[in-house]
């Protein structure tokens, strides 16, 4: 304001300085400023003109025409109908507001105003809300888009708000009637998503590709990402098969398993493949993921076949600098135990196995008395071993901190972060650190050059109990409880050479596993508008390194065996040092990408291109060396130098591979209206022999929008976005052994010769070489549906796909006969064929500016389908696999089990050895025996076919609740714990329903000996498990803090929230086993149940 | 300005790509394996080819805890014991439920055959190799006897099998047909002759366990025993028996081996000092190596409660003496315990036959540190102990293995916990016994009683000599070979062979049961452990597995 002035007043001194002249004036001019018709006036007349900027600050403009009119007039005109005085004072034009009175300013009269509501297509708005703002006074548009309404004064603002539209603020002033425009506020149509190499907009996408934002993953406490992907996403089957710290990843695959070999699918890291540890980056890192699941995946080539997973995380932005933290808290429990027989049952059930076997009985009926009232706890305990082994609840907390910010040319990302996971087991020593670190900057070097560099850490720090972790769980499983575990005196107990409870507590040794991970990249890209417009360079140059220690130490510790008839306890630990040694493994990988791509990206009016083709070559090669020295006289020093000498061995080896890749994409649209998109990729492997390495992988998709079409914007003008899309292409995978085109040998075990027997060295050979080795294909074809209805208060996402895979790697074990004695190479036989649908709803409501929902659910139907495998020539056709899905079981068919001994006699088939109480075998093929024959190939296996989610988020004010509803049908699980080929503690489920002559109307087997009687433990139809669950996955509530007081402290956001993973399922599992676990013993490291607080701070 | 940002660009762009190109190399994707040696320099290196043979003897049996199904655990598939655990699928065939499906784990058709292309291979390249002659042929006969073993292996489980001299390529046609046994016989003779001409007679220490000439010649006298025998000579053809006899006596005639000469009460000694001269052919175990850490025979043999006082390597037991083998060891006197006034049933263990107190561990033996075995009920090794209530691995038959373990090893001072028990292959005394039994059926009483008694006359035997005839020598012969070769993988063979196993294995396995009475006396009485059935006559022979038979037509044994 103040330069303003100043500025008039030095151009009014050099007009002073011109001298005085009085003219007529001549302006003829349409809605100009008051400004503009001074400086007019001053340059025809010489009048100077003295105002603050303050005066003409609510001055309208004007429309004037005089024709050498006088000065005094023109003002006049000038200033009609404005509050403005004029004074003239010689050759100065002095212009003043008219000041009124402050006392005589009226009370506001009420303000009748009206007006029409219509949308940026004129057409009218119902149900518009109209609030006249800091009041209660409001109403909402009627069926014409129209509105009345009484205000209180000319003062007033109006405020028009409605869902899908931008909120309009009006001040009344002197307008009675307003007749709005409101503007759609729908983004989705905007919504940026990562596809391969390179961004599209989403509704220009072509191809079937779910998305998912960094915020909705950081939403599950799970410790491991894979674990929050389940149930987000349609196409992605996601397993977890273990809860076991540090190795709780689950199976990811995408529209199911394709081969059986390497289902998984190819994850890339920031444009980077062949990173390792997906999972582990902190969630918070993470801005979002895409999943390319049909033909888009085709530009990756190699190793496409089985989707691609993208994961891109956060960059620096523009403008404040903001640092946000969030910390976490939470503690896990398994989601299921399986309860086994105790004591005093295990003694009935073994008396019950000897009787039958041996003739004779195992305990006598006072010894199980004994069992049963724990009179003798040393020679007849009874306990529960979980009680023993296992916390109610394990800790975990998570720590993040991260500062984001940037100028116009230089932005970063920086963060840090820390996970701690502890196991289950009481006093145990399990647990799972892991540190990350991410740094990405990104500038404009200069117009044309933009440089990126990325570099990430991780420090994985794995500790488990050279007894502990997975192995414990077998432990129990293996444990009689017929033993004790501690006398009763407190003296751990000898079991069979251990005590398992001692070996969870460390006792027995410490696993320590490390990782120790640096991927860096440095990327460029070049823009050449001076050769053309839109032609840019861009390179890529990835150096990852990856380094993993390993480190057992053995350790012994004491443990008793108690003598009864002396009444002493011998430690049985007589010779610690001897049962020491020390395991030491070293591993180094070094895996280097580069890629360099010319690209041209250029709208010629309606015509829109994006098109690149690029060169990418990825090498690795990784060495380790292992140590291990035994007899260590103390267990303080667990460093190799310290143990004894006599038996050390070292080991060491190496390996490498390449890949050399060259693709391009095109990528065209009109109008973004018809889309298109054709990809080609070339890749070699060092896998296949020379003739037989390039495979060549087309992609090619297309897209009609046909809301852009004038037919549906002119009559339907509720659909924002819908969009037809289809396409076909290839990928390939080469997840099968190295250099199996060449005959190789590799080191043997070695073989003892000498009267010392000392080991020579062996060597055999590697199998029978393949030359004519080659790429997986899969072939992808996929249709698609995308709507977006009543500006993204309705959406949806329809798929349907199939996706033949051919050229499938597998041994030709089924027709090759023994005799042969070939150890066969992976061949290109096997075809598979995955079809499927997946369906994704949503539904997002705003019913006020405080309250808001979005629901959405997603449902996926994938049937996996082998055409081709090498099958025996001479088996039943009920046996095959063709026809039947990957993982298949071929099972015995049963009909309960033989509870008379009418019924025993009657049956003609049975299986050698059967008895009352066994399992009821059907004779399939009608021969009169039970054998091999009688098995049947179902159309089970643990991966679902069947997968679905469901989120519900509710926002109130600062409250948000958000869940995920997640599960699985049609995938079954074979559990038989008395397969294992030992002694096992039989699971409470078996023991309860046992047949036997007291319980003859128990529906399990009698007892029987797992070790030796196979007619209980033929893999059958009686053990599979429907694995079919429903469960609530993540829930989370928040509630977010945003008044001016944590303002002034510098605090931007608190959001504090409570959230929990697994909290319940529902499923038909019996047995208390999780629904996810695929193990056939039954034995598996519990999945987690967390429940979790944390705090989200950005300042 | 703009120039030098221009320049700036140039510089950058120009620094980034040189970058990237220099990374592209030429030769990428010219890489090799770097742990594997390819063919190339195998078959050019007599140090390799070495390396290739050593790894061929794997197909050997030992006493470690997995190769003992080809060993000793065919003892508890026989009337010899029971198996403590029925690994294996062990009881399946206890309970004469062997069938082409149940494939257990003494079906070797996969693993022998394995073996058997190896050694094909190595035929198929040897003569390219370069290297002393004399290396080279002793490389050859090596591989002759393992390809010999190999087909013996499956020639006594299967009958004829294909014969397979080269090895088939991945594109070759593989259909095959069974070869006659007597085919396979002749193959395996002619195996073990060529093998026989190519070896040496004995090695150096450090070589000792590699095959020699008495191996092979070993392996062709037993073989040709088996064609002899009656389940394959039904009509008796003296040839063969002539044949079986010439063989054996070409080993005896070898100076090389001698009858163990060690004093009375040292007979186990033969079987944990591998340097003793009974040994033909051993498998030998390196206690320190890691893939060999089960093989610790005194713990996986050994009584429950501990093999030495501190109970510390408890025993696993795994195959229990059976009372139906006791009962075959003779008196001191040379009779049979139904013939001997020396015997006793309510006293039994005293005055028997010196290998006796050497094979098997009974109730009143002594024991590590001059422990005392208990095996009667309640005692400290029955399964009835009170003192302790792991009533698992305690034995069901009332004894326990004894023949194997070594009974001086320090178990609790040696840092591998585990002793360097052979598992011997061949020794003189089977081809004593060989010849007794082929001279037996030529009619040559007198060289088959000759035979006999250079093993009972063994100092550490001590036994009256043989003078029985007719049916009864025969008797004699087969209840010799039964006692001195027990738990050796030989009456298993045996028995089938000399087409007695319907009776032997239809018998139930029995055990003793031991009453200790108030006044310290015991009382003696043999009970049923285990009912065991034969189905005679399929289960003389192994089923073709049906594993094998879907992928290719084959001849089934008959019966399956």
């Amino acid at each position: 304001m103040r330069l303003t002035t100043f500025f008039l007043i030095v151009v009014s001194l050099q007009v002073q300085a011109d001298g005085f002249s009085q003219q007529k004036i001549t302006i003829s001019k349409t809605g100009v400023s008051l400004e503009t018709v001074f400086r007019d006036i001053h340059e025809q007349s010489g009048y100077n003109f003295l105002y603050s900027d303050r005066v003409l600050q609510n001055a309208r403009s004007i429309t004037i025409n005089v024709k050498n009119a006088p000065i005094e007039k023109v003002l006049k005109q000038c200033l009609k109908g404005q509050s403005l005085l004029y004074n003239i004072i010689d050759n100065t034009v002095i212009i003043k507001l008219i000041e009124k009175p402050a006392e005589l300013k009226p009370i506001p009269p009420t303000v009748e105003v009206s007006g029409r509501i219509v949308d940026s297509s004129g057409r009218p708005v119902v149900g518009v809300n109209i609030m006249v703002k800091n009041s209660g006074i409001g109403t909402v548009t009627d069926s014409k888009g129209e509105f009345s309404l009484s205000v209180p004064g000319s003062r007033s603002v109006l405020i028009f708000s409605h869902l899908g539209f931008a909120t309009e603020e009006r001040v009344i002033g002197n307008n009675t009637v307003f007749n709005i425009i409101l503007k759609a506020e729908f983004t989705g149509l905007d919504q940026v998503v990562v596809v391969g190499y390179g961004t599209q907009k989403k509704v220009n996408v072509t191809g079937a590709v779910g998305t998912i934002k960094g915020t909705d993953l950081a939403q599950s406490p799970a410790s491991n990402l894979s674990n929050s992907l389940a149930g987000r996403l349609t196409g992605v089957i996601v397993n977890n098969r273990s809860g076991a710290p540090g190795d709780d990843a689950s199976e990811i695959f995408i529209r199911g398993k394709g081969s059986w070999n390497g289902s998984g699918p190819l994850i890339i890291i920031d444009g980077i493949a062949n990173r390792s540890g997906f999972d582990r980056i902190n969630p918070e890192d993470i801005e979002s993921i895409s999943v390319l699941k049909d033909a888009s995946a085709s530009i990756y080539g190699s190793r496409a076949a089985n989707g691609v997973i993208l994961i891109t995380t956060k960059k620096g932005k523009e403008g404040k600098t903001t640092f946000h933290y969030d910390g976490n808290m939470g503690l896990t429990q398994p989601t299921r135990l399986t309860n086994f027989a105790n004591s005093w049952q295990a003694a009935t059930y073994n008396n019950e196995v000897n009787q039958n076997l041996y003739n004779t009985p195992l305990y006598s009926a006072e010894e199980i008395q004994k069992f049963k009232d724990g009179s003798d706890p040393n020679l007849y305990p009874n306990y529960n071993i979980y009680d023993l082994m296992l916390k109610k609840a394990a800790p975990q907390t998570r720590h993040s901190l991260s500062v984001r910010g940037g100028s116009k040319n230089i932005k970063f990302y920086f963060s840090g972060g820390y996970l701690n996971e502890d196991s289950y087991f009481k006093q145990g020593v399990d647990n799972f650190k892991s540190y990350n670190l991410l740094s990405n900057i990104d500038a404009s070097v200069s117009k044309n050059l933009d440089i990126s560099l990325e570099l990430m850490g991780r420090l994985d720090r794995k500790q488990i109990a050279t007894q502990g972790g997975f192995s414990s769980f077998e432990e129990m499983l293996v444990n009689p409880s017929t033993l004790p575990v501690f006398y009763s005196n407190g003296l751990p107990a000898n079991i069979y050479g251990h005590n398992l409870v001692e070996g969870v507590r460390g006792k027995g040794g410490i696993t320590s596993d490390g990782v120790n991970e640096l991927n860096s990249q440095l990327f460029f890209k070049w823009k050449l508008p001076f050769i053309v417009n839109g032609l840019y360079v861009s390179g890529i140059g990835a150096f990852d390194y990856n380094n993993s220690t390993n480190k057992t130490f053995a350790n012994t510790y004491d443990y008793y065996q108690y003598n009864a008839i002396n009444n002493t306890y011998e430690n049985e630990n007589v010779n610690p040092s001897l049962g020491r040694s020390l395991s030491q493994r070293f591993q180094n990988r070094f895996g280097k990408t580069v890629n360099l791509r010319l690209g041209f990206t250029r709208s010629y009016g309606p015509h829109n291109i994006d098109a690149f083709v690029a060169y990418e070559q990825y090498d690795m090669n990784y060495e380790f060396i292992s140590a291990k020295r035994s007899v260590f006289l103390s267990d303080q020093i667990p460093y190799l130098f310290f143990g004894g000498t006599q038996n050390e061995l070292n080991d060491g080896s190496a390996g490498q591979t390449a890949y050399r890749n060259m693709f391009g994409r095109i990528a065209y649209n009109f109008k973004e209206k018809y889309l298109a998109e054709l990809t080609v990729r070339r890749d070699e492997s060092v896998k296949f022999p020379t003739d037989k390495r390039v495979g060549y992988f087309p992609g090619i998709s297309a897209g009609w929008r046909i809301s852009e079409e004038t037919f549906i914007k002119d009559n339907f003008h509720f659909i924002n976005n819908l969009k037809l899309r289809g396409s076909w292409g290839q990928a390939g995978s080469d997840a099968v052994g190295d250099f199996q085109y060449l005959a190789t040998y590799v080191l043997g075990q070695g073989y003892a010769f000498g009267s010392q027997a000392q080991t020579n060295p062996s060597i055999s050979p590697s199998g029978v070489p393949n030359p004519f080795i080659t790429w997986e294909v899969a072939n992808n074809s996929n249709i698609g549906l995308d709507g977006d209805f009543w500006n993204g208060k309705f959406g949806f996402e329809v798929d349907y796909f199939i996706s033949k895979r051919s050229n499938i790697l597998a041994k030709r074990n089924g027709s090759v006969p023994n005799y042969t004695g070939l150890v066969l190479p992976d061949e290109n036989i096997g075809k598979t064929k995955n079809q499927g649908i997946e369906i994704l709803l949503k539904h997002h409501n705003r019913i006020s500016n405080d309250f808001s929902y979005d629901v959405s659910s997603n449902f996926t139907f994938v049937r996996n389908k082998v055409l081709f495998r090498d099958e025996a020539v001479n088996i039943p056709d009920y046996q095959r696999q063709a026809g039947h899905s990957i993982g298949s079981y071929l099972l015995y068919q049963t009909d309960g089990i033989f509870k008379t001994q009418a019924d025993l006699d009657k049956t003609a088939a049975k299986y050698p050895g059967t008895q009352l109480g066994d399992i009821k075998y059907v004779d399939v093929n009608g021969d009169g025996k039970i054998n091999s024959k009688d098995m049947v190939m179902v159309n089970e296996n643990p991966t679902p076919e069947i997968i679905f989610g469901f989120t519900l988020g509710i926002n109130y004010k600062g409250f948000a609740i958000n869940s995920l509803f997640q599960g699985q049908a049609d995938a079954k699980v074979l559990v038989n714990p008395t397969t294992r080929n030992g002694n096992i503690n039989i699971p409470l489920w078996m023991y309860n329903d046992r047949w036997s002559s007291n319980n003859t109307n128990g529906n399990m087997p009698r007892a029987f000996n797992n070790r030796s009687e196979t007619v209980n433990e033929l893999a059958s139809t009686f053990w599979l498990r429907n694995a079919s669950f429903i469960r609530l996955k993540t829930v989370e509530l928040s509630y977010l803090f945003s008044n001016r007081s944590l303002k002034n402290l510098g605090i931007e956001q608190l959001r504090i929230y409570t959230n929990g993973f697994n909290l319940f399922t529902i499923d038909k599992m019996q047995g208390d086993y999780d629904p996810e676990m695929n193990n056939s013993l039954g034995v598996y490291y519990p999945q987690t149940k967390i429940y979790n607080v944390g705090v989200n701070l950005t300042f | 300005m703009n120039i030098k940002n221009n320049i700036v660009t140039y510089i950058a762009v120009f620094f980034l790509t040189g970058i990237i190109f220099t990374s592209c190399q030429k030769d990428l994707l010219n890489k090799s394996p770097l742990d594997r040696l390819s063919d190339a320099t195998v078959w050019k290196d007599p140090a390799l080819v070495q390396a290739y043979v050593n790894d061929q003897y794997h197909v050997l049996p030992s006493l470690d805890w997995y190769d003992k199904v080809r060993g000793l655990t065919l003892s508890s598939a026989c009337d010899e014991s029971i198996h403590q655990y029925g690994y294996n699928g062990i009881y399946d065939m206890n309970k004469g439920a062997l069938a082409a499906s149940t494939v257990t784990g003494f079906d070797t058709w996969k693993y022998d055959y394995g073996y058997i292309r190896n050694i094909d291979i190595f035929f198929s390249k040897i003569d390219q190799v370069p290297g002393p002659k004399d290396v080279i042929n002793r490389l050859k006969g090596e591989m002759h006897f393992l390809r010999a073993w190999s087909y013996m292996d499956l020639v006594e489980r299967y009958g004829g099998v294909p014969i397979i001299e080269k090895p088939f390529q991945l594109d070759d046609n593989f259909q095959m047909q069974r070869s006659s046994y007597d085919s396979t016989v002749y193959f395996i003779v002619a195996e073990s002759d060529s093998a026989a001409a190519l070896l040496p007679v004995s090695y150096d220490d450090n070589n000792m366990g590699r095959a020699t000439q008495g191996a092979a010649l070993s392996l062709k006298s037993r073989i040709l025993l088996y064609a002899a025998s009656p389940f394959w000579n039904p009509e008796n053809n003296q040839a063969k028996w002539q044949k079986a006899a010439d063989a054996a006596k070409a080993v005896i005639n070898m100076t090389n081996y001698q009858l163990y000469q060690g004093p009375m009460g040292s007979y186990g000694q033969i079987f944990t000092d591998n340097t003793n001269q009974e040994i033909i052919f051993q498998r030998t175990i390196d206690r320190t190596s890691p893939n060999t850490v089960y093989s610790a025979v005194e713990q996986t043999e050994g009584p429950n409660g501990g093999i030495n006082t501190l109970g510390q390597y408890g025993g696993w037991n795994t195959n229990s003496p059976s009372q139906n083998l006791v009962d075959a060891f003779g008196m001191n006197d040379g009779l049979p315990i139904d013939k001997s006034p020396l015997y006793n049933a309510q006293n039994p263990y005293v005055n028997r036959d010196p290998r006796f107190y050497a094979d098997i561990n009974y109730d009143g033996a002594k024991w590590w540190a001059d422990s005392v075995l208990e095996f009667y009920v309640g005692g400290r090794n029955s399964p009835q102990y009170l003192g302790n209530a792991d009533h698992q691995n305690s034995s069901r038959t009332g004894y326990t293995l004894r023949k194997h373990l070594n009974l001086t090893f320090d178990y609790q001072n040696d840092q591998f916990g585990q002793t360097n028990n052979p598992w011997i292959i061949f020794r003189i005394s089977e081809l004593y016994l060989n010849y007794a039994e082929s001279e037996y059926y030529l009619g040559n009483e007198e060289q088959a009683r000759w035979a006999l008694d250079q093993l009972r006359s063994r100092p550490s035997v001590n036994l009256p000599h043989v003078n029985e005839i007719g049916a009864a020598l025969l008797w004699r012969i087969r209840n010799e070979r039964q006692v001195e070769m027990c738990f050796e993988a030989q009456r298993f063979w045996d028995v089938r062979r000399w087409k007695t196993a319907d009776i032997t294995e239809n018998t139930p396995l029995m055990g003793i049961n031991i009453v200790l009475n108030q006044d310290g006396s015991k009382t003696y009485s043999t009970k049923t452990v285990q009912q065991r059935v034969f189905h005679a006559p399929q289960q003389y022979l192994f089923p073709i597995p049906d594993y094998e038979l879907q992928k290719i037509k084959l001849q089934q044994n008959p019966g399956y």
